[in-house]
């Protein structure tokens, strides 16, 4: 099923007991886009892609994935998303293959072998295919984690904080991989951070959250053309949550 | 002391924080009560029975339960320190080592210029203070108790006994409290470090006591101590190993403080292997902990 | 192959792969070869006393001599389920509850969450993986006593003996099988795992010891050492005449001991094992029959606590990371 937009959601609120975590967000993201939701720590950007992903559900509000509800749906949705948490963990004592047969198998793939070769080989790690993950640095548990979230062929792929804790040229690849995800592939890239850098090299769309409220969205084209000529994304981001502070 | 004072508030708030230690208490009280609730109701049902009897002249000899020591109302505490005291005991002291491997906070403590021994002796006595709370708390629901099955409240001498017995319980608690801590420092994942100490302590507990005195396993839950009888097993290996009958040994201590059953004589073998374990698991339970200090837990 | 499969068999190879679950088999057998040695010994020495107080008879004595004492085998087999019905419950706590507690501090229950099954398939599979394990381990411990009767017991087997065994093996396979889902059911829920552990352990306390102990406490003759009648001289007729004064409290008491899953396995275990002289030698129909209810209840308990996980299994934090 293909649905005009890839990410739909409208007036989602998640309360936990007296706490607002997430408070009347409604945002939409086409196919093909790679959307950067921008906030400080503590701003809502995880509990929004764990309602999206279906992880959690809101309190109020609706929300599709491809079309799919989030919460009459999961099953659809989760068939259709591809997830990286924030600091993926995996079965430790599990090699590559082992931990990403697993995970294709309850993805609904039957025999993964080909398929888990393919993707190694898109992600340029095949050699390490029967290592064991326990060995491995957390910039290549990440690509891991980017494998066990494509292996299904998803539609929309989350991609939770996907540079934090990775050296410079971890960072470097993954940015080069998501572009490709993206390009190559076709894939709707929905990633959470709290680098503006990150946005500016790589998003064609942004979302601003601040305590749990979404202040901002627009292309990246239209958010640098409506602000002075000379500001950097960085002073635009502080002059949009400044102009919401007061 | 320093280390050793920041350490011991540091475990007891930590422990205030954490709900564990309130179940605990919960859990101990609730059996303590059931424990003493158990007792009198032996003692009623049987007395009724007796009455029956003599009512239809069927007997003359006392009610076997006359004289009862008003302590006795208490024997099922014992059995109940072996299992759950022992139980929670591992846990208490599991979860506080690995509280700081799960959060690595020992590897900032590592970086600092501390006495891992002073700072081993500050948690185990923080353990040993909540154990003794406990004790306290436990101790004041049985006098309660009792007094209220009795109607009169306990003597002197039945204090000091009970009181002896908290101790004595505590004591033991405290031991196995330790190695549940140096296994949580030293066991390379949770599961572990809560695995080994369990397994020792069924061993201790169950396969030790059936080997030296063929007792069933169900029937070592019984609060009166098993007696080691002919089993097959050579004399000398008897001798061997019914030091290690530790769970045995606490249950004679504790029926003859309690003075549950006067024909249990309490020898010297069993305050020495008790005596011996508790300055054995302490010694190498903090010796171990301070070696251990700071290693990778495996998740 | 379903994802209810593909879960249980992950199960199933973690379990090979697992350390601790080795030293938990070899402390279950171990401990039940070591009980099955230790009655033989017993019955052993019941054997040399037997012919120690024959060769002191007179030949005209032996006539009327006591009866030999006779070996039933799988009697030897009484440690071995009171080990199971303690030690192993609590390692089935154990187990069930690392099970999740594993996935859930690592932090691969968000992998799984995000695939596209549901929570009570992980659920499910996780149950079908440790019956396997559960049902593989007890063959390992069965056969091992199996063996160890042969062997050091001394004692002979016909087919009937190993239906009876097969069944205490299924009753055993069930009653573990109920700990480890009790076990899954409160560490998926609860947010701290000390939590979980020590609602298990009290819970494992309450059916394990206090109930069956509350029970017998109820039973006056367990009170008196060499029972209470006997102590006051009581003959047998009268003893069930007094009792039948006091038929409410022993259906109470009753009543009480059947709440309890570990005392349920006790009776039918000892029964069709003959643990119990009652039923020593009796046919299996007979046995049957006088314990289908208990058989009946352990079953249902078990699908009852199957049930109460699947139900807490559609809870939004099931299975979640854990917060602390």
């Amino acid at each position: 099923m293909t649905s005009e937009l890839a990410i739909s959601a409208k007036h989602i609120t998640k309360r936990y007991d007296d706490k607002t975590a997430l408070n009347d967000l409604t945002l939409s993201v086409n196919h093909g886009e790679i959307f950067g939701l921008l906030g400080h720590n503590g701003a809502g950007k995880t509990t929004t892609v764990s309602i999206l992903t279906t992880l959690t559900t809101p309190t109020s509000g609706e929300a599709t994935i491809n079309g799919f509800d989030i919460q009459s749906k999961p099953k659809q949705v989760r068939q259709s998303i591809g997830y990286l948490p924030e600091s993926v963990q995996f079965y430790e004592y599990l090699t590559v293959f082992e931990n990403l047969d697993y995970l294709a198998k309850l993805s609904g793939l039957k025999n993964p072998r080909n398929r888990i070769l393919e993707v190694l080989e898109f992600l340029e790690f095949e050699e390490h295919l029967n290592e064991r993950i326990s060995t491995f640095s957390k910039g290549m548990k990440q690509r891991v984690g980017i494998g066990q979230a494509i292996l299904h062929s998803p539609q929309v792929l989350f991609l939770d904080e996907p540079t934090s804790g990775l050296d410079p040229e971890g960072v470097i690849q993954l940015r080069e991989l998501i572009t490709l995800l993206n390009h190559e592939l076709g894939m709707t890239i929905f990633m959470n951070t709290h680098l503006l850098s990150e946005v500016t090299k790589l998003c064609t769309q942004i979302g601003i959250l601040k305590n749990g409220t979404l202040i901002y969205q627009n292309s990246l084209v239209s958010t640098i053309g409506s602000f002075d000529a000379g500001d950097s994304l960085e002073d635009i981001y502080f002059k949009i949550d400044g102009a919401n502070s007061k | 002391m320093i280390t050793f004072r920041a350490s011991f508030r540091h475990e007891l708030l930590s422990s205030a924080r954490s709900r564990s230690p309130q179940l605990i208490i919960a859990v101990f009280l609730v059996l303590t009560s059931i424990s003493s609730i158990i007792g009198w109701l032996t003692v009623r049902n049987v007395t009724k029975i007796y009455s029956d009897i003599v009512s239809q002249g069927l007997t003359r000899a006392p009610n076997p339960f006359t004289g009862t020591a008003s302590l006795y109302y208490m024997r099922d505490s014992v059995i109940y320190i072996v299992l759950v005291g022992s139980l929670m005991a591992i846990v208490l002291g599991a979860q506080t080592s690995l509280r700081d491997r799960n959060s690595s906070a020992d590897v900032l403590i590592k970086t600092r210029n501390v006495s891992l021994l002073s700072r081993a002796l500050g948690q185990l006595s923080a353990i040993g203070t909540i154990i003794a709370g406990l004790e306290a708390v436990a101790l004041v629901a049985s006098i309660l108790t009792i007094w209220m099955i009795q109607k009169t409240p306990l003597s002197l001498a039945s204090f000091v006994h009970l009181l002896s017995f908290g101790a004595i319980s505590g004591l033991l608690m405290l031991a196995i409290a330790s190695l549940g801590f140096a296994f949580g420092l030293y066991a390379r994942s949770e599961e572990s470090a809560l695995l080994y100490p369990i397994v020792t302590w069924a061993i201790i507990t169950f396969t030790v006591p059936q080997i030296i005195t063929s007792t069933h396993p169900v029937a070592l839950l019984n609060p009166t101590p098993a007696i080691a009888t002919g089993t097959g097993l050579a004399q000398s290996m008897v001798n061997t190993f019914s030091p290690l009958m530790l769970m045995e040994h606490f249950k004679y201590i504790a029926n003859s403080i309690l003075s549950i059953d006067s024909s249990l004589k309490l020898s010297t073998t069993s305050i020495v292997s008790f005596a011996a374990f508790v300055a054995f698991a302490l010694t190498g339970s903090i010796s171990i902990s301070a070696k251990a200090f700071g290693r990778k837990l495996n998740v | 192959m379903s994802n209810i499969t593909v879960i249980a068999r992950k199960e199933i190879g973690d379990a090979i792969r697992s350390r601790q679950m080795l030293l938990l088999v070899t402390f279950l057998s171990l401990a039940i070869l070591i009980s099955v040695w230790v009655a033989s010994a017993s019955f052993g020495l019941k054997m040399t006393d037997y012919n120690a107080y024959l060769s002191a008879l007179t030949p005209q004595q032996r006539l009327q001599a006591l009866t030999r004492p006779q070996l039933f085998p799988l009697t030897l087999l009484r440690s071995g389920i009171e080990y199971l019905e303690i030690l192993g419950a609590l390692f089935a706590f154990i187990i069930g509850f690392t099970s999740i507690s594993r996935e859930r501090s690592r932090g691969t229950s968000l992998l799984l969450l995000s695939r596209p099954i549901t929570k009570r398939e992980i659920i499910l599979g996780k149950i079908f993986g440790l019956f396997a394990i559960w049902s593989v381990i007890l063959a390992i411990i069965y056969a091992a006593s199996v063996g160890a009767i042969l062997t050091v017991g001394h004692g002979q087997l016909g087919a009937i003996d190993y239906a009876r065994l097969l069944i205490a093996f299924v009753g055993a396979d069930i009653y573990l099988l109920f700990w480890s889902i009790f076990a899954i059911a409160i560490t998926s829920r609860m947010k701290q795992f000390a939590s979980a552990i020590l609602v298990g352990i009290t819970s494992w306390l309450v059916v394990v010891l206090v109930i069956p102990q509350i029970g017998d406490t109820m039973d006056p003759d367990n009170q008196v050492p060499g029972g209470l009648f006997a102590s006051l001289g009581i003959l047998k007729s009268n003893e069930i005449s007094i009792l039948s004064h006091f038929h409410t409290f022993d259906v109470l008491r009753n009543g009480l001991e059947v709440t309890s899953i570990t005392k349920l396995f006790e009776r039918v275990a000892f029964a069709f094992l003959g643990v119990k002289d009652k039923y020593n030698q009796a046919s299996l129909s007979t046995v049957a029959r006088a314990f289908g209810t208990s058989i009946a209840a352990i079953l249902i308990l078990t699908i009852l606590v199957g049930v109460i996980t699947m139900m807490i299994s559609k809870n939004e934090e099931t299975l979640k990371r854990r917060s602390s």
